[in-house]
């Protein structure tokens, strides 16, 4: 079978798990013609030149059924509790209830509130970049539709566990802050030895003078899949503040689409990709100025080790009407093996005379130097390239606001590393 | 006589094509302090990096004892823990690596390999901060990055912490005077004093007689195109000072 007949057939038999309350039957159909009619991307699609695809071109579509035996699989891949934050926990794409605050602390954070009609029309487009949004749309077992008016603080836990089969599983977040509201969103996507598909979808409307902070962290296994859908819209003054942690996966794309369409509306966007092995963890964003005076920062950093290749493609539009409009990319990359890869792609269009931009983006080598100095001092050679991969990240890393969270993330990551002893000391 | 701390024969180093040192013979005791001195281009700092074992020299000849044994032989990191330290003449700024975590890594790396028990983190705070004291530094300097925004003073006062906190058995010093005022002078120079110790030898690699005035020397050298061509004592160091190296070169040539 071809892959719009595959994506029929597993539609097909899935059916009595595709609610209504989770995706409308008719958005369903929709989004699973439309992404017949685009296709599997190919080789020479420029949105998906470094994506590792082949993992597709065989899998299951068919949402896992929910694992039995959760418990144990399951207490071993939940992080420590953060102080003041609601849990929710996602698996395989479902509210785990029991896992997750109760009913009355999740109303009270805004989950499971009705979305303002506003919410779908003012997303970003998906266009054939986002594409796996689709598949997300036609296959979605549950929605968590959060929408929050005051301050609110919120942990999702998006679990891929391995069930009888490597069957799929779409986790499918819609967050809607209403004016003035101030929310900090974790957002993690973990998998013990899951090596399935797990395609992700997070929309997020920001409305006038609201405020989220949004911690993105993937660090699922070595052989899951992981295709990603982030789009958000800002209205005016809005500020999203928002990190990409990649350090999972073996095969992980995530495309980031995000439309300043408010004056003053702004985004900060923090990321950084570690990978190890034959990992290939691919990201593209596109940031859209439409209101006046919209700002953008970026700060993208790449560890490639091993055999692995880490590419981010960070593309600006600054419309013609976006004046005022300021735009600043950072990219770079760090490649400590031979057979390891990174590309990196800021690109910038500009439709309007009144702008500020600037960017940059490079890749090379441990510096020597640093590395001598260290040796000089008595570091293990492995100890001391670690600690500069470590300083490569550093940046991102310092900016995690959240303390708690921030040891979190940093032991997950120097775990990834290896040679966790020597660099614990660290944190 | 007690063997050398440092011996070296006959050592001949390249750096591509370049005959950089061209048969270096020293010896440096326990309890001593040299100075070597010499024009720029002379191979002072090519001297100070083969010792440290810096990449992207080839030693062609020669050889070079630290402590009896074979220094060449041993990677940079081994040779840090023997107890060789390299004043760097311009300390690499590393953004990201904490500046303490650097020097109780390097202090505990030194310690393992002397079969003797990691410092916990409450007496390393005690010994550096009574270091930092004397270098005359800002706590503050210790959360930051290693050299990372520091003064060309600030990196070189750091150099002599560092070294104060590993105290090493042998302290090559690569022009920590370079760049420094008078007052900052006298702190490094008071430093290097503290060090000064009857199972220690201390290397001074300089331009200028103004360090020697507040550390003196024990022995003298000048290194020049490759080879050391004159030693005597500290009155040598105040007789380049006075008639410069052209005289000596001449001689040599």
């Amino acid at each position: 079978m071809n892959f719009a007949q595959r994506l029929q057939h597993d539609h097909a038999a899935a059916l009595s798990l595709l609610s209504d309350a989770a995706v409308p039957s008719a958005a369903r159909h929709a989004a699973l013609t439309r992404l017949t009619e685009l296709g599997l991307p190919g080789l020479r699609d420029d949105d998906f030149r470094y994506a590792n695809l082949r993992p597709l071109s065989r899998a299951s579509f068919a949402p896992a059924a929910e694992p039995a035996e959760l418990a144990s699989q399951l207490a071993s891949l939940l992080p420590a509790r953060l102080d003041g934050y609601t849990r929710c926990v996602l698996v395989n794409g479902r509210l785990a209830t029991a896992y997750s605050d109760s009913a009355a602390a999740l109303a009270a954070a805004g989950v499971g509130a009705t979305l303002n009609d506003s919410f779908e029309a003012s997303l970003p487009d998906i266009g054939p970049a986002e594409r796996f949004d689709l598949l997300n749309q036609a296959f979605a077992t549950d929605c968590l539709r959060i929408s929050s008016a005051g301050a609110v603080r919120l942990e999702i836990l998006c679990i891929s566990l391995a069930g009888a089969t490597d069957a799929a599983s779409y986790p499918r977040l819609q967050v809607q802050l209403q004016p003035g509201a101030d929310m900090t969103l974790i957002e993690r996507h973990l998998g013990g030895n899951a090596s399935g598909i797990t395609v992700s979808t997070c929309n997020v409307q920001l409305g006038r003078d609201a405020q989220l902070q949004h911690y993105r962290l993937q660090d699922l296994s070595l052989d899951a899949t992981w295709l990603d859908t982030l789009r958000a819209t800002l209205d005016a003054n809005a500020h999203y503040r928002l990190s990409l942690l990649a350090l999972g996966g073996g095969a992980a794309r995530s495309s980031v689409r995000v439309r300043l369409a408010g004056q003053g509306a702004r985004l900060m966007l923090n990321g950084a990709s570690l990978a190890d092995g034959k990992r290939v963890l691919d990201t593209v964003i596109r940031v859209e100025h439409e209101g006046r005076d919209t700002r953008s920062d970026q700060l993208l950093r790449a560890v490639a080790n091993e055999q692995s290749g880490i590419s981010m493609t960070s593309r600006v539009e600054v419309s013609a009407v976006a004046g005022g409009a300021d735009s600043r990319q950072s990219l770079k990359g760090l490649i400590t093996a031979k057979g390891a890869e990174i590309n990196l792609r800021p690109q910038l269009e500009i439709l309007t005379d009144e702008v500020t931009a600037s960017h940059g983006a490079t890749t090379g080598a441990l510096d020597e130097n640093m590395l001598f100095y260290l040796l000089s001092r008595g570091l293990e050679a492995d100890t001391a390239r670690k600690l500069l991969e470590w300083a490569f990240i550093a940046d991102v890393m310092s900016r995690i606001e959240l303390p708690a969270l921030r040891r979190q993330v940093e032991m997950a990551t120097v775990t990834r590393m290896g040679n966790a002893a020597a660099l614990e000391s660290l944190l | 006589m007690t063997t050398p701390l440092l011996s070296i024969r006959d050592l001949r180093v390249r750096i591509g094509d370049r005959e950089v040192l061209q048969g270096i013979n020293l010896d440096v005791p326990a309890g001593q302090v040299h100075a070597i001195m010499g024009p720029n281009g002379s191979g002072k700092s090519s001297l100070s990096h083969v010792l440290a074992g810096k990449p992207g020299y080839t030693v062609t000849g020669g050889t070079v004892l630290f402590k009896g044994q074979d220094l060449l032989a041993l990677p940079a990191e081994e040779r840090a823990r023997e107890g060789m330290f390299l004043g760097f003449q311009y300390p690499v700024e590393i953004p990201g690596v904490n500046n303490a975590y650097l020097l109780r890594a390097a202090l505990n790396a030194a310690r393992r390999h002397r079969s003797e028990p990691e410092v916990d983190a409450f007496d390393f705070l005690a010994l550096v901060k009574s270091r930092m004291q004397l270098m005359r530094m800002d706590e503050a300097f210790l959360s930051r990055g290693v050299n990372e925004g520091f003064s060309g003073g600030e990196k070189k006062r750091n150099e002599i912490l560092q070294m104060l906190v590993l105290e090493p058995s042998l302290a090559v010093l690569d022009e920590t005077d370079s760049g420094l005022d008078i007052d900052a002078l006298k702190v490094v120079a008071a430093g290097i004093q503290t060090l000064r110790a009857p199972d220690r030898a201390i290397v001074l690699v300089t331009h200028y007689q103004r360090l020697l005035d507040h550390v003196a020397p024990d022995q003298v050298h000048v290194l020049a195109r490759g080879r050391i061509i004159k030693s005597g004592g500290p009155e040598l160091a105040l007789e380049l000072e006075r008639r410069g190296y052209d005289w000596l070169l001449d001689d040599a040539a």
